[in-house]
């Protein structure tokens, strides 16, 4: 949320009323965490009742009299509404998903009501907004964007949940600072560039069982294995799930290596270590990765790739 | 205020939120599009079903040029039609056509708003045309509707869930009744206007005015509107005795006839005479409808003392003010009275005869002279006149040219009531007797429902009062002599065509016919306390009603503070009601396990104080093992819908029955 310049006393007003939350901790909004002001056509809204309640003081009129009190009556219950919508929400987040720098990462929020089914609430980070519902299974979840600027950890920050409905004539919300992070890969250097040559090693032992161009037979799946090499056939046989693999001379093997970049920028080399990373998981390629204090053997696959990049986020 | 720095974003209306919008403008417009003049009505139409049908295609608003015609189009339309842009019903005119133009250029979420909101508007505002019972209901429906669609339009639902819309909007109407009653009883009324009201702000209330000429009251009495009504607090005095006094008329040009209040500084005594009551008074009260006069109408002769009002000179009695709200007072008459003495100069006025006689007038007022031994006997031969030559009685006479008395009594001899009061009163003036015409109204319909009679502006009447130097001023009524069906009941404007005499209200009617007016009859009983008390709700009623209640005399600053407290304990009591049920819920998986626990200590298994569920349930399954499975579940079903993720109405359903079926024995 986009936030004024308040005057302290409102600052401290509103920070002693944000909770602080962390990973899986659920927080429910009670009454001292929920504002509620008019909005601006709630503003509008109570101009026209004005004018309505002058009208019929002027001309003595029961019915405009009748009206222009139903209406108010009116706005006051949709003010108890919109209260409703929000009092009772717990709010806690399943997981972060990382990103890469630049991009936005995103949080999963899970929402429970004990009660009810709750409209229209839109939940705001710093710089995104979702909109989502309770329905009538009283859960919901919702993931939240957050804008990333630089590599790094990502905290959500502050949370902000608000609601208008049902008549959008109130604005209420409360706040929740989420102290759990997500991690913020470098922004890897535009794709185009071949892998180093320096790294390229081609393997001497000849056949080692991997590859992608030859079919050899079947082995025991691993964890990590590509679903494109699965037997499926096999599988949907009931049979235990066996690995097609490939003999070939091409399997590579590279080294990315901090050391081997030549670029003064510290950030420059995270980035292009992070596309190589990338262009290497891609060609499924093994890939080790060293960094001035930490090496990561060679490997491939969706753990190792994460690790890397894990890596090269917190690089100090 | 923190909303307004996001941007809104980009609005893209559904279709049933076009129809929604046209639905809503149409229903806030409806009471007011029968006055708007043709060819606005028209542009109203155009211009909606124009946007609509482009917005259907998701075209967008109209180029500015184009816009800016179609104001100035309707604005020089509007101009035309009414003269003027102030007033209420050029007002209300502009209005309208705002909702039309709004609508015309509509194209974000804002607009959309204004389009409700000025529906909204429009609704209220027919209130200031029509107050009925009817109107109300109407106002209340239009709303119910339009704030559905304001809903609809503000958090988008696709168009099947209409039906849940209006639910739900109707539960937050009825949620906001007892909330307006609060604040619609509470909120201080004050008397008069905040500022000047236009010219117009009344008109559409007629009744008698100042002067009578012929087709004045021939006028009011095609109206079937309700002039008052009356409520005896003892019996109702017989139809021929229901005279209602009003303006008596002294200054006539022969044609027209006017209240003394119309000239200045007249030489002639400016209080009135004395009434001397025989038998018993005639206790009653009146709830006058608004007619923008000062007259007050009480039963002929109204005593001297009176709660409301100044008796006239004539004996009538009036306000201080016009009278543009219905107003009720009490007031007592006598069916007998004498009124002996009379200002001189006051009976010399009253014997004033504008012009010169015509000649058949003044031989036929010779014959009644010469054969008269007293004044009375006068009088008496001009009502055997107006009995024996042939008159009729129409609402529909022919016109009558510069010497209108004369031309009546002898040639056309077809008059309504005004007819027969002014001739006779200048043919008793030229025979030297003072005399002076009284209008008001005459007769009424008893409604049986509610015990009350309805006076309506088709009882108008007039008639004429001589002065007689025995009894004083004496009611004579002309028209008795003529049609004395006409006092004894109403016209039955049912039966009444244009240049046929008159029909009266017959009882032997049909029993279809007599149904339909007892039907008619409880409609106006309950028009009637609709009328009275939330129609009627004003200063006076106001203080009335809280007298009734035990608080007499409270001030405007009293009112204040009682309507803030009465309504915020109300409004606490709506946030409590609606805010309950979450703690009611969890309290119910509670309530339910604490019957568990009460079950298994009866058979010597009671749970410690700090023994948490889980713990407990280890302690049941030691000891127990034979009611293990079902503890268990038991105490699943509470942990999960207590502290779980997801707490429904399905989990607390099976924990019911589940401690239902809970049947320990001790082992």
């Amino acid at each position: 949320m986009a936030s004024l310049a308040l005057p302290n006393p409102l600052k401290r007003f509103f920070a002693a009323r944000t909770p602080q939350a962390t990973l899986h901790e659920p927080v429910t909004l009670t009454g001292q965490r929920i504002f509620i002001l008019p909005s601006r056509l709630g503003l509008g809204f109570s101009f026209l009742l004005l004018v309505m309640l002058a009208g019929a003081i002027n001309y003595n009129n029961s019915l405009v009299f009748g009206m222009t009190f139903l209406l108010a009556g009116l706005a006051l219950t949709a003010m108890l509404h919109t209260y409703r919508n929000l009092a009772g929400i717990s709010v806690r987040i399943e997981n972060a998903e990382a990103a890469f720098a630049g991009e936005a990462v995103h949080f999963s929020l899970v929402l429970n009501s004990p009660d009810r089914a709750r409209e229209a609430i839109e939940l705001a980070s710093d710089d995104h907004q979702v909109m989502t519902e309770i329905g009538p299974d009283l859960r919901t979840r919702c993931r939240l964007p957050r804008g990333t600027r630089k590599r790094g950890r990502q905290t959500l920050g502050k949370v902000t949940l608000s609601s208008q409905y049902p008549l959008g004539l109130f604005y209420c919300w409360s706040h929740i600072a989420f102290q759990t992070e997500a991690l913020v890969y470098p922004k890897p250097v535009p794709a185009g560039e071949p892998l180093p040559d320096a790294a390229r090693k081609p393997n001497q032992d000849g056949d080692q069982g991997r590859g992608n161009d030859d079919f050899q037979g079947f082995r025991h799946y691993h964890p990590g294995d590509s679903p494109r090499h699965l037997n499926w056939k096999a599988l949907a046989r009931e049979q235990p799930p066996l690995t097609k693999t490939f003999g070939g001379d091409r399997v590579e093997e590279r080294w990315f290596d901090w050391e081997q970049l030549g670029s003064p920028d510290p950030e420059l080399r995270l980035s292009q270590l992070c596309r190589w990373v990338l262009d290497a998981e891609r060609q499924q390629v093994r890939y080790g990765l060293r960094l001035p204090n930490l090496s990561l053997p060679l490997d491939h696959g969706a753990a190792h790739r994460r690790r890397c990049l894990a890596a090269l986020a917190e690089f100090q | 205020m923190k909303r307004g720095n996001k941007t809104q974003p980009a609005w893209n209306p559904a279709p049933c939120h076009w129809w929604g919008l046209a639905i809503a403008l149409i229903v806030g417009s409806l009471p007011h599009l029968a006055r708007l003049p043709v060819p606005l009505t028209l542009i109203w139409l155009a211009m909606i079903g124009w946007r609509v049908a482009r917005g259907l295609k998701n075209q967008p608003p109209p180029a500015a040029l184009v816009k800016f015609a179609v104001i100035a189009l309707s604005l020089v339309l509007l101009v035309m039609s009414y003269g003027s842009l102030v007033g209420r019903e050029p007002g209300t005119a502009m209005l309208v056509l705002m909702g039309a133009l709004k609508m015309f250029e509509l194209q974000q979420r804002r607009d959309a708003y204004v389009v409700i909101f000025l529906a909204i508007f429009l609704t209220a505002v027919s209130g200031l045309f029509h107050q009925s019972l009817l109107a109300m209901v109407y106002a209340l429906l239009a709303c119910w509707l339009i704030i559905a669609i304001w809903q609809s339009i503000a958090f988008p639902k696709p168009a099947t869930a209409w039906r849940a819309l209006l639910a739900s909007t109707g539960k937050w109407l009825l949620q906001a009744i007892p909330l307006m009653l609060v604040l619609f009883i509470l909120f201080p009324r004050i008397p008069g206007p905040l500022w000047r009201l236009p010219g117009d702000a009344h008109s559409g209330m007629t009744g008698l005015s100042g002067q009578m000429e012929p087709g004045t009251i021939s006028n009011l009495a095609q109206s079937d509107a309700v002039a008052f009504r009356v409520k005896f607090l003892g019996d109702a005095p017989p139809p021929s005795q229901r005279y209602w006094r009003g303006p008596s008329f002294e200054l006539t040009n022969g044609k027209r006839w006017w209240h003394r209040d119309s000239i200045n500084n007249l030489p002639i005594n400016a209080t009135p005479p004395q009434v001397i009551p025989s038998g018993s008074g005639v206790k009653y009260s009146v709830l006058l409808e608004a007619h923008n006069q000062r007259w007050l109408f009480m039963l002929d002769m109204p005593g001297h003392n009176q709660p409301l009002g100044h008796q006239q000179p004539t004996l009538d009695w009036q306000l201080d003010y016009d009278l543009h709200n219905r107003i009720q007072y009490e007031a007592t008459s006598w069916i007998d009275y004498k009124i002996k003495s009379e200002d001189t100069n006051t009976l010399a006025y009253n014997t004033s005869v504008p012009y010169p006689i015509s000649h058949r007038m003044k031989a036929l007022i010779g014959e009644w002279q010469q054969q008269a031994n007293r004044t009375e006997d006068i009088v008496k031969s001009a009502l055997r006149f107006f009995n024996q030559e042939p008159f009729f009685y129409t609402l529909t006479p022919p016109l009558l040219g510069d010497d209108p008395a004369d031309e009546f009594l002898f040639e056309t001899r077809q008059g309504f009531c005004e007819h027969y009061a002014s001739s006779f009163t200048l043919l008793m003036r030229a025979a030297g007797i003072p005399a002076r015409v009284v209008t008001g109204y005459q007769g009424g319909e008893l409604n049986a429902f509610d015990d009350y009679l309805i006076v309506r502006q088709a009882d108008a009447h007039a008639w004429a009062e001589v002065w007689l130097p025995e009894q004083g001023w004496v009611r004579v009524d002309p028209t008795a002599a003529v049609a004395p069906e006409r006092i004894e009941r109403s016209i039955d404007l049912g039966l009444q065509r244009r240049g046929e005499p008159v029909n009266f209200v017959l009882d032997e009617t049909t029993a279809l016919l007599r149904s339909w007016r007892q039907a008619q009859l409880a409609w106006d009983a309950v028009n009637h306390r609709w009328n009275q008390w939330v129609i009627g709700y004003g200063p006076d009623r106001q203080q009335t009603f809280l007298r009734n209640l035990g608080f007499p005399d409270v001030s405007w600053r009293g009112l204040t503070i009682a309507m803030t407290l009465v309504f915020g304990v109300f409004v606490a009591l709506l946030a409590w009601w609606l805010l309950r049920r979450q703690t009611l819920e969890t309290d119910a998986a509670l309530r339910l396990y604490q019957q568990f626990c009460r079950k298994l200590e009866r058979i010597g298994l009671a749970r410690r104080a700090d023994e948490g569920p889980l713990d407990y349930l280890a302690r049941i399954e030691q000891a127990r093992p034979d009611l293990a499975t079902r503890s268990r579940r038991i105490t699943q079903l509470y942990t999960a819908h207590r502290y779980g993720r997801g707490q429904n109405q399905v989990q607390l359903a099976q924990l019911k029955r589940a401690v239902a079926d809970f049947r320990p024995r001790a082992a």
